[in-house]
């Protein structure tokens, strides 16, 4: 193989990339976005533990007063999306969440009152973020415990 | 034809670098959201200089 062809070559092989990185981007960007976390014990692509709390029976499970906050890396910048977090809680029991969210809109930050017991799911609307990572907090502010069972992150556009 | 195949490196960077700059001005962020367009410039200017050092040197 000549020098010629080698570059040529290696110019195609460039440009092929280059495409391929633009087409899988524009799959990503496009549509609507699930990401999952069914495991919050283990660590994923999207989600991990800025400080790993308590693994109480094999699930993380907050205390009355502790808090956690959950590193959320997602593959695109969006304005608006959907987080849902399904936690486990006794009567009594409140859980608070707050998100980095864009500068100028209000804190996205909810409260969840369980005063029936058993799993909920909290479908928290609007949220958005500048950057592809943003933090959750989630303090755990009634008298019992609240376990975390799973988290889920839709982005909608 | 055969000036064309001896600086394909050369063509292939200018109609790729064309695509990049039609692509943005048509809707901003379609490549520099996929990667660093610093990147690209780099690498395309470094792909056009070998093949003129290339043809210089044969």
């Amino acid at each position: 193989m000549t020098k010629t062809a080698a570059l040529s070559s290696i110019a195609a092989l460039f440009w092929l990339t280059v495409a391929g990185l633009v087409i899988n981007y524009q799959f990503i960007a496009s549509g609507r976005l699930t990401l999952r976390w069914p495991n919050p014990t283990q660590p994923n692509a999207s989600f991990r533990w800025a400080d790993r709390p308590a693994v109480r029976n094999g699930q993380i499970t907050l205390a009355s007063g502790e808090g956690a906050t959950v590193h959320v890396a997602v593959p695109r910048p969006f304005s608006s999306g959907q987080l849902l977090v399904r936690v486990l809680m006794n009567q009594g029991g409140t859980l608070r969440l707050k998100a980095s969210t864009l500068p100028g809109r209000p804190a996205a930050a909810t409260t969840i009152r369980d005063s029936f017991g058993g799993s909920l799911e909290v479908h928290w609307q609007d949220l958005a973020t500048r950057g592809r990572q943003f933090d959750v907090r989630l303090t755990n502010e009634g008298l019992s415990d609240v376990t975390i069972q799973r988290l889920m992150l839709s982005i909608t556009r | 034809m055969k000036f064309l195949l001896r600086h394909l490196a050369s063509v292939l960077t200018i109609v790729g670098l064309a695509a990049v700059i039609v692509l943005e001005a048509w809707r901003p962020g379609v490549v520099s959201g996929a990667l660093n367009l610093t990147w690209v410039w780099l690498i395309s200017v470094g792909l056009l200089l070998a093949d003129r050092w290339l043809s210089t040197s044969e």
